[in-house]
């Protein structure tokens, strides 16, 4: 079944407006992002994708333009219902891991609960289900520091997963990992798939794009939709 | 309210994981409420102490005053206060101040007749006859002087008068015995050489307290240049004085204070970029901005708290063990020996109290602006870093 | 000027908080010029970011006034041994009767501060930012009342002068000071708490009926009731309710009440009056908000809330008020 779960119509986001350095970086994007599917955003870097995920993403809001997510227009939203919509929607994976890193994994993970009501003991059971499904169960109590890269990339994950999100959202995944973590990256975005989530991915890297676990292709230059093709 | 339990176990975490730079805030601004407290406790117990002992002073002493200056009063005023209804035992008072050249100290002589009730004395008895004379401790320390040895003091005409020290006043607790030479009566009026029927003051017991204004009142009608000096205003006059004292010492140390806000102020909007980057990632985990100020709350009343405890018990163990061992020659100031008493532990919540207000919200206030910077941080700008 | 550290803790928490309400009075000002819900430019999403801090520093300003009200009574009565004639806090407060003023400013800025919150908080509630005008204007209401206790309260300490011996033998005669609160004292006891009994009543039956019916006009009679109440048992603290605590048939201080010597009654005492008042007064203040259709339903379901915990603290409050008057061992013949 595939319906559109996020749609934006003329999408805008000025940076700077009326400024010297007044910036347009995305021009009246229109794109849909249907359900259960995988939906990558391409273009070389400056073109928009951040910040066009970041306005689906809930993260910013637009500058004009409508941006519809789940049915509810969330352009004008004040940004305490944003956070409320981020919380219970999206997961977010990052082009850098963004932990922190003097903490342990444990609580790295568990931290997008705290300013909910989930009881500690849930938490708790929660965070070692998702730590066991990437198989760094073992190393909960570490620093986050103390691990190598595609640990921390599984912790990042984890984090991402933990408030089990409809909607994943993924900014140049695979831009600080080698082949082979990248390689494990796309694997756990398939099995995601599998399990019905919907994928934004926004990059450039080809092994993302390439793969055929995409369903869409968005490609963007200088902050415009140029071409969408599918599957 | 798990909520709330979750973001203050975040904000202890993150007091924590940065120990090195709140630690020093802790250290200071504990200082900080040490020093304030060491005031206010050593102000306070001066007073409750000055109050116990003017508890067992006369209701009402009665002077006499002229051309502006203090005056030895008649003895036959006792009479003309008599005639007052509701005035008790009256008895007229000498005693006077003496300059010890040897010291270079002022003591205080006062001549007895009976026994002193509720004097208390660690050693020997008081003056019993003509010669004998009880010194309080700061006389005794001055003077390297203890029981059975003698006193030589110089008398209005100049000649030395040899007494000899039948008791000592006991160190604990006594700002008034401190300084005290206590003589018989009639050797003070030979001692300071007072005219005939002439007295220092006049002491009048009252049985109804409610009644010393009025009989205060008829006292002042009745004699003209008397002037009647009621308990109630010696005390108001010590609590002003220390109130005075401690408010003085309060201001010059708002500098202190001052300085300790601009401290916790660039603690604040100093953010390191750690710190700043932390928030940023919580913000887009699912933070709002809310909850980073409540962390921020959280982090602040954590430290206010442990500085404020910390500078308690430091100001207590500092004043009451220590006996104020920094402040004490500030606040006790105008007397010239200083009586060496144990500080008895008065605190009361009030204090407590007060201190908190002084100290904790200056801090709060100055930390509530850059908290509120740092928790605006755009979460848009994880994506970008 | 008397320099008491007490005084010098409300002066300096009282020109903290009056500064942190300027500024954010300046913001307001700033936020009702420029607000403009529609634009989705930068400086719209600075102003909603400044209504967060504005919100942080009146929640803050609001703790503030509760504990300065607690300190205020302390520090009064701790004076209280500088004057002549005074026994406890109604002294030192005739010995400059601005002082009464401070009470009332204080007492003022609780409610005010609170309204100020509640209205923020159904603010928050919907998505539309309903009530910005609506708080921003009323915030510049409250700001005023916060600065004449500051006002207030400096007039009082700095015209307060204790009477030192070494310079003030005439003032040893200075008026003992009658008290101004006599003539609430003087009320005679059974009339009295008929009258509070009866608007004890009164407050429940409205109370019952908000939470039976819809209909809006006992939301607005509870108000009023809570209203009247608040002043009704201000009055039967001093005339009776003080005589019974105290146990003498003449001692009438509504501040004493709050010392250990009385098991600190006063703290319960004074709480529940003040959150059943003001969860009374609530539900007729933001009844208009119903018309909003962004907020009609959050404020229906604040309102029961509301009315339950007025006529649960009142009840409370009730309760610990007769407690002293029914099994205390002061009985006050002669004295009706
Ligand atoms: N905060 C900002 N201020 C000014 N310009 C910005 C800001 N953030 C991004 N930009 C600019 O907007 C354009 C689009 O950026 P971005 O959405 O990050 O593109 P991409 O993710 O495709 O690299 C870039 O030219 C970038 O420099
Ligand atoms: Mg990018």
């Amino acid at each position: 079944m595939e319906e559109s779960l996020i749609w934006t119509e003329g999408a805008t986001k000025i940076y700077n407006p009326r400024l010297p350095d007044e910036m347009v970086a995305l021009d009246k994007a229109s794109i849909t992002i249907r359900q259960g599917q995988v939906t990558v955003l391409k273009g070389p870097s400056g073109s928009g994708k951040t910040s066009l995920l970041s306005i689906i993403g809930c993260m910013s809001r637009p500058t004009a333009g409508r941006v519809v997510v789940k049915g509810k227009d969330v352009a004008k939203l004040p940004e305490r219902f944003l956070t409320g919509i981020r919380r219970n929607t999206f997961g977010f994976i990052f082009q850098q891991f963004n932990l922190i890193r003097e903490v342990s994994v444990q609580e790295n993970v568990a931290l997008p609960f705290y300013p909910m009501k989930t009881g500690f003991t849930e938490i708790r059971e929660r965070v070692d289900r998702m730590l066991d499904q990437f198989g760094i169960l073992a190393k909960k109590n570490l620093k986050v520091k103390k691990l190598s890269g595609g640990e921390q990339q599984r912790v990042a994950i984890a984090r991402a997963l933990i408030n089990d999100p409809e909607i994943i959202i993924a900014d140049e995944p695979t831009a600080h990992l080698d082949q082979a973590l990248a390689e494990d990256l796309v694997k756990i975005l398939d099995g995601f798939r599998r399990e019905g989530r919907t994928i934004v991915i926004a990059t450039h890297d080809p092994f993302i794009f390439e793969s055929n676990f995409v369903d869409r292709t968005i490609s963007m230059r200088n902050g415009q939709i140029e071409r969408v093709s599918e599957r | 309210m798990i909520r709330h339990l979750k973001i203050l176990e975040h904000a202890l975490s993150t007091i924590v994981r940065r120990k090195y730079k709140n630690f020093a805030v802790i250290v200071v601004y504990s200082f900080t409420i040490m020093v304030l407290a060491s005031i206010l406790f050593l102000s306070h117990s001066l007073k409750t102490e000055a109050a116990n002992i003017l508890s067992q002073a006369p209701d009402l002493i009665v002077q006499r005053t002229m051309a502006g200056r203090h005056e030895l009063v008649p003895e036959n005023y006792v009479e003309v206060i008599k005639g007052n209804r509701g005035v008790g035992k009256i008895t007229p008072r000498y005693w006077g101040y003496y300059y010890d050249a040897l010291t270079g100290s002022n003591y205080t002589i006062l001549g007895v007749t009976g026994a002193l009730p509720e004097m208390e004395m660690v050693e020997g008895a008081l003056p019993s006859r003509s010669g004998e004379c009880v010194v309080g401790e700061g006389v005794a320390r001055a003077r390297r002087i203890g029981v059975g040895d003698e006193l030589i003091l110089v008398n209005s005409q100049g000649l030395g008068q040899v007494f000899e020290v039948a008791g000592k006043f006991t160190a604990a607790s006594d700002i008034l015995t401190n300084d005290l030479i206590i003589l018989g009566e009639r050797d003070v009026i030979d001692f300071f050489g007072f005219p005939q029927g002439r007295a220092t003051d006049i002491t009048v017991e009252i049985r109804n307290p409610s009644e010393v204004q009025n009989i205060a009142g008829r006292i002042k009608r009745d004699l003209p240049d008397a002037r009647p000096i009621t308990k109630q205003e010696i005390i108001r006059t010590y609590d002003a004085v220390f109130n005075w004292r401690s408010g003085m010492m309060l201001t010059i140390f708002s500098a202190a204070l001052v300085s300790f806000c601009i401290l916790a102020w660039d603690k604040a909007t100093g953010l390191s970029g750690e710190e700043k980057s932390e928030i940023g990632i919580l913000k887009a985990i699912g933070w709002d901005t809310s909850d980073i100020l409540e962390l921020k709350f959280w982090e602040g009343l954590v430290i206010s708290l442990t500085s404020f405890l910390l500078g308690l018990i430091a100001a207590f163990v500092h004043v009451f063990y220590f006996g104020a061992t920094i402040l004490a020659p500030v606040i006790k100031g105008w007397s010239v020996l200083f009586p060496s008493f144990k500080l008895i532990p008065f605190v009361n919540l009030y204090q407590v109290f007060v201190i908190g207000f002084l100290t904790v919200i200056p801090y709060i206030a100055s930390t509530v602006i850059p908290s509120w910077k740092a928790a605006i941080a755009d979460p848009e700008s994880v994506m970008r870093s | 000027m008397i320099l008491h550290p007490g005084i010098m803790a409300l002066l300096l928490g009282s020109v903290i908080v009056a500064l942190m309400l300027l500024y954010a009075s300046a913001m307001g000002v700033k936020i009702l010029l420029q607000w403009d819900f529609q634009s989705s430019s930068a400086g719209q999403l600075a102003l909603e970011r400044r209504t967060c801090l504005i919100s942080t520093l009146i929640s803050y300003a609001f703790g503030f006034v509760v504990l300065s009200g607690f300190l205020y009574v302390y520090t009064v009565d701790d004076i209280h041994q500088l004057f002549v004639g005074a026994m406890c806090a109604v002294g030192s407060l005739n010995a400059n009767p601005i002082g009464w003023y401070v009470l009332w400013t204080k007492i003022g800025s609780f409610f005010l501060a609170a309204v100020w919150l509640a209205l923020n908080y159904f603010d928050q509630r919907a998505e539309d930012f309903p009530l910005v005008k609506l708080k921003y204007i009323f915030l510049l209401l409250v700001v005023p009342v916060v600065f004449l206790d500051l006002y207030y309260e400096s007039m009082y300490f700095l015209g307060l002068h204790p009477e030192i011996i070494t310079s003030c033998c005439g003032s040893l005669f200075a008026d003992s000071g009658s008290a101004v609160a006599g003539s609430l004292a003087g009320l005679p006891v059974k009339p009295m708490m008929g009258v509070f009994y009866l608007f004890l009543l009164l407050h429940s039956g409205a109370g019952i009926l908000c939470l039976l019916t819809q209909a809006t006009v006992f939301r607005y009679a509870l108000s009023l009731l809570s209203l009247l109440f608040f002043f009704v048992a201000m009055a039967a603290i001093i005339s009776y309710i003080s005589l019974y605590i105290y146990e003498l048939p003449t001692h009438h201080c509504p501040f004493d009440i709050l010392q250990k010597e009385y098991h600190f009654i006063g703290y319960p005492l004074y709480t529940t009056l003040f959150l059943g008042v003001l969860y009374g007064l609530f539900p007729g203040l933001f009844q208009p908000l119903k018309r909003l259709a962004s907020l009609r339903e959050e404020v229906k379901r604040a309102e029961r809330i509301w009315v339950a915990l007025s006529m649960l603290a009142l009840t409370v409050f009730a309760l610990l008020s007769s407690w002293p008057v029914w099994f205390g061992n002061l009985t006050m013949q002669g004295y009706y």
